[in-house]
Order: C-alpha cells, then sequence, then structure tokens
C-alpha cells in the first residue's frame, strides 16, 4: 500500500518533471496557448493554402514548404471558436504530431506567435476536473506566468486516432 | 396888390383920361363949331361921348382883367399838378434808390460771408482731395499687398500637399520596416526552437537568439510609433489643409471686396477733383457778383443824390408857383394855412394828400415828401405822424410876391 503510493507520487513528479522545459507560446481569441518546443519544428509566415476536398472544415488545406506537402489545421475551428479574417501576424507553427504509425508534421493556423518561454515544474499546475463529460486529455495543464494564466496544449492529443490515420493517409 | 386890382386902377386911369380927352375937346370944339351947331347940342354930345368912353374903357378893362386871370389860374392849375407828381416821383425815387442802397449793402456783405465760406470749403475741398488721392496710393499698395498674400497662401497649400505626400510615403516605409521586424521576430522564434532542438548544444545559441527577438520587437515597437506619428501628421496636414482652402476662399471674397473697394476710392477722388473746379468756379463767380454788387451799391447812392437834387427843385419850383398864385389873387384859401401847424400823415412810398386847393395839396406833399426824407427810412413799413411848420420850408412872406 504504501510502496503503491510512493510509487504514484514519484510518477507524478516524473510527469510534473517531463512537462517542465521550453513553450512557444502563442494567441487564439485574445487566450495564451503554450506548445512544447520540441514539438515545434518551425515558425512560418501566413502562405498560400491549397484547398483540398473532401476534409473536414477545420483542415484548411495544405501547403508546399520547401518541396514539402503539409497539411494545415485552423486551430480556432478545431476548437469551435469563431472563424477571422487572416492578418499579417497570422502564422503558421509546423509541429510534429506522433501518429500512431509515424511522426506526421503539420502547420497549425494560429492569430500571432508571442514567445519561447521556459516554464518551470512548480508553475505549472494540473486541468482541473470541468466535469466527466468534457475532453481535456489535449491539455496538459495551466502555466502560471505573471498574472494570467497560459494553457500548455498536448498537440499529439489535440486529433483523435481517427483522425490521425486520415491525415497520415492524406500525407 | 393883384393883378386884377393892377387891371382895374389901368381900366380907371383910362377911363378917366377918355373923360379928361372929352372935357378938353368940348372946350376946343365948342370953339370951332359955335357957328355951325347949336351949343346945347353940341355940349350934349360931347357929354355923350365922354361917358360912353369911359364906361367902354371900364368894361373893356375888366374883361381883359377877368380872362387874363383865369388863363394863368389854368397854368396854375397844371403847373401845381405836375409839381405835386413831380415831388412824389422825386421822393419815390429817392426811397427806391435808398432801399436799393441798403439792399446791396446787404447783398455785398452777404456775398462776402458767402465768400469766405467758400474759401473755408474750398480748403478743406483741397485737403479731402489731398487724403482721398493719398487713399487711392494706400489701396493700390493694400491690393498688391492682398495679391501677394494670396500667392503665399497658395505656395502653403501646395506645400501642405506635398508635405502629405511624403507623410504617406514615409508610412509605406515604416509598413515595410514593421513587416521586416515581423519577420526577423519569426527568425528569432524559429532559432530559439533550433536551439532548444540542440539541447545543451543551443544554450548559448538560444540567448542570442532571445536578443535579436527582442530587437526585432523594439524595431516593431518604434515602427508603431512612427506609425501613429505620422497618422496624426496627416490627419494634422488634412486640416490644414482645409483651413488653408477656406482661407483661400475668404481671400478671394476679400480680393473681390479690395477690388470694389479700389473702384470706388477712385471714383471718390475723381468726383472730389470735379467738385474743386466747381468751387473754383463758384468763388470767381462770386467775386463778380460782388464786384457787380458793389457797383450797384456806388449807383444807388449816386441815384439817392439825384433824388434828393430833384426833390429840391421840385420844392423851389412849388414855392415859385405859390408866388404866382399869389399874384393872380389865390391866397384866399392858403393864407389861413401859412401861420398854422401842419399835421401830415406819412407812410414811405405812398404819401396820402390832404387838402383841396392845388396850391396846398402841392405844399402838403412838399412837405410830407420833406418830413419822410428827414425821418421816414429808418423805419420803413410803419405809417407815422410828423409835425412840421410849413413857414419854415417855404418863405410865404409878401416881400417875395410884391417883387414879382
Amino acid at each position: 500500500m504504501t510502496d503503491e503510493a510512493i510509487k504514484t507520487i514519484d510518477e507524478k513528479i516524473k510527469h510534473s518533471r517531463e512537462r517542465e522545459g521550453k513553450y512557444l507560446t502563442f494567441v487564439l481569441a485574445g487566450e495564451e496557448y503554450g506548445i512544447g518546443i520540441l514539438k515545434v519544428r518551425e515558425i512560418i509566415g501566413m502562405m498560400t493554402i491549397t484547398t483540398v476536398p473532401q476534409t473536414p472544415l477545420y483542415v484548411k488545406g495544405v501547403i508546399n514548404l520547401r518541396g514539402k506537402v503539409i497539411p494545415v489545421m485552423d486551430l480556432r475551428l478545431k476548437f469551435s471558436m469563431a472563424a477571422m479574417e487572416y492578418t499579417e501576424r497570422t502564422c503558421i507553427i509546423v509541429v510534429e504530431i506522433t501518429g500512431p504509425m509515424r511522426k506526421i508534421p503539420m502547420g497549425i493556423l494560429v492569430d500571432s506567435v508571442s514567445e519561447v518561454l521556459n516554464i518551470k515544474a512548480t508553475d505549472i499546475e494540473e486541468t482541473p476536473n470541468f466535469g466527466n463529460k468534457l475532453e481535456t486529455e489535449y491539455i496538459l495543464g495551466m502555466a502560471k506566468t505573471g498574472g494570467g494564466v497560459k494553457i500548455l496544449l498536448d498537440i499529439d492529443k489535440v486529433l483523435n486516432n481517427e483522425e490521425l490515420t486520415a491525415l497520415e493517409r492524406a500525407a | 396888390m393883384t393883378i386884377n386890382q393892377k387891371l382895374l386902377l389901368i381900366s380907371g386911369t383910362s377911363a378917366a383920361l377918355i373923360l379928361f380927352g372929352g372935357a378938353m375937346g368940348y372946350l376946343s370944339a365948342g370953339e370951332y363949331l359955335n357957328g355951325i351947331m347949336n351949343k346945347g347940342t353940341i355940349m350934349v354930345m360931347l357929354a355923350m361921348g365922354t361917358v360912353f368912353g369911359a364906361a367902354l374903357s371900364m368894361g373893356t378893362g375888366f374883361i381883359i382883367s377877368r380872362s387874363i386871370s383865369s388863363a394863368i389860374r389854368e397854368t396854375i392849375d397844371g403847373l401845381t399838378d405836375s409839381t405835386v407828381q413831380v415831388t412824389a416821383a422825386s421822393s419815390q425815387v429817392a426811397s427806391a434808390s435808398q432801399s436799393l442802397a441798403e439792399g446791396s449793402s446787404v447783398a455785398a456783405s452777404a456775398i462776402e460771408e458767402t465768400s469766405s465760406s467758400l474759401d473755408e470749403m474750398s480748403s478743406m475741398t483741397r485737403k479731402t482731395l489731398e487724403n482721398s488721392s493719398l487713399m487711392t496710393k494706400t489701396g493700390d499698395i493694400t491690393f498688391t499687398a492682398m495679391k501677394n498674400s494670396h500667392k503665399s497662401l497658395r505656395d502653403t497649400d501646395a506645400c501642405m500637399k506635398r508635405i502629405g505626400e511624403s507623410g504617406a510615403q514615409a508610412a509605406k516605409i515604416i509598413k515595410t520596416s514593421d513587416e521586416i521586424a515581423f519577420q526577423i521576430n519569426l527568425l528569432a522564434l524559429n532559432a530559439a526552437v533550433e536551439a532548444a532542438r540542440a539541447g545543451e548544444a543551443g544554450a548559448g545559441f538560444a540567448v542570442v537568439a532571445e536578443e535579436v527577438r527582442n530587437l526585432a520587437m523594439r524595431s516593431a515597437e518604434a515602427a508603431r510609433n512612427t506609425e501613429s506619428i505620422i497618422g496624426e501628421m496627416s490627419r494634422e496636414i488634412k486640416e490644414g489643409m482645409s483651413l488653408v482652402a477656406r482661407t483661400l476662399e475668404e481671400f478671394y471674397k476679400m480680393g473681390e471686396e479690395g477690388k470694389k473697394t479700389n473702384m470706388l476710392i477712385k471714383e471718390i477722388d475723381s468726383a472730389m477733383q470735379e467738385q474743386a473746379q466747381g468751387i473754383e468756379q463758384i468763388n470767381r463767380a462770386i467775386g463778380e457778383m460782388d464786384k457787380i454788387t458793389q457797383k450797384a451799391a456806388a449807383n444807388a447812392e449816386e441815384t439817392a443824390s439825384a433824388a434828393e437834387e430833384l426833390s429840391a427843385q421840385a420844392a423851389q419850383m412849388e414855392s415859385l408857383v405859390a408866388d404866382i398864385s399869389t399874384i393872380t389873387g389865390m391866397t384866399g384859401n392858403n393864407s389861413g394855412l401859412a401861420p398854422s401847424y401842419l399835421t401830415v400823415v406819412d407812410s414811405p412810398g405812398c404819401q396820402s394828400i390832404a387838402g383841396n386847393h392845388p396850391a396846398g395839396r402841392g405844399i402838403r406833399n412838399r412837405l410830407a415828401s420833406l418830413a419822410g426824407n428827414e425821418s421816414a427810412y429808418g423805419e420803413s413799413g410803419r405809417a407815422r405822424t410828423t409835425i412840421v411848420r410849413p413857414d419854415k420850408i417855404i418863405p410865404l412872406e409878401e416881400d417875395n410876391a410884391k417883387s414879382f
């Protein structure tokens, strides 16, 4: 019993240690979000997106990044937020999502990119329980910085397995 | 002794002479005719002839005396009438010339006043003329200055437009620099990502990336500030341009009004010149009028003295006529007047004549005219009563008549 308890505490500390590190923060509908920096491949400005038919609404299409075709997802639409006209500040963050079979490169459309932040484990809190029905799996935790809170995303879990499979097929 | 008396004396004398002749005839013829006729008859015839002759001469003398005296009386009547008229006319002439002289002197003084007023007016007009010509010059200068100001304003407008264009260009450049800052920011972020991937080895690189990113942020902020400043400037330039446009409009109106004012000033100037000329002419005319009035006054003076002379002559004539009437035996009615005082009603220009007898009437008129000359001219229009002693003016002594 005690051993088990010690084991869970150790796991939690380990988990917490894992979450500690550098995050790329960005703005989406006035809120700050963070993605683990090792998931980020690169940040690019807005570029021409080629629409692909028969794809979900949040998939805007594909871009040609130095000869590689990469799917682009609008995070606003994915999070069921109001769509917005793209501006000069709109950026595409290219991330690597770990799929069931391989790593998939994917572009994420955000309102604007902020900065690279080093967040300590003590500043990260568990996601509060909003109720069983709400899926909060894709949120790594809440980072307290300054007076505000930044939502740290687990980008691998933003898309579910089916969607990932579909993307793998598409890519 | 009147003429009638004298004539009666003459006829009586002739009758006596005839009687004397008859007696003498009787004496001489009596001796001569004694032998022819009977002495008694001769006596009777002579007596009858003498008496008849005497009666005839008396009658003839009486008739002659009557006829002569009546002719003289008629003449005297006529003379008296004309003397009266001459007296009246001379007094009228005297009064008229006197009033003419007075009027002329009044006119002369009025003309003098008018002349001095005109002189003042003339000097004032000259001054005004000077001022108006000065005003014309000033108006021209103002107009030129206004034109220059208008040109300057238009230049200002063009300059403002150019500044606005420059501002727009600057805004474009700022936008470019902002974009560049954004790109640098992205690059810095990418560098940070790469540094993180490199792990421990990329730690230093991460710091550089952070610094670059800071610079990019500062550059972006500077660009934003400049942009806002340029925006402000552009707004102010627009406001300035609208102000200049409004000023230009006002200036245009002012220019139009200035043109009108200038024209009016020029018109006033020319009118002033004409007025000055007119005043000059009036001055000349007044001078001539002055001369004429002076002459008229002198003439009136002369006429007055001539009328005086005429009056005196008329008086003399009247006294002569009175003498004649005394001689012809018409003094009966007048004799009572001579010593008494006469009351004469006198009003200038029209004398009321009292008395029935021509001679008396004439004397009264004479008195009236003299009294009028003495005192009536001072107060015209008012009837007045003057008491005159006629015996002081006309000699009515019997001695004068005797010498006739």
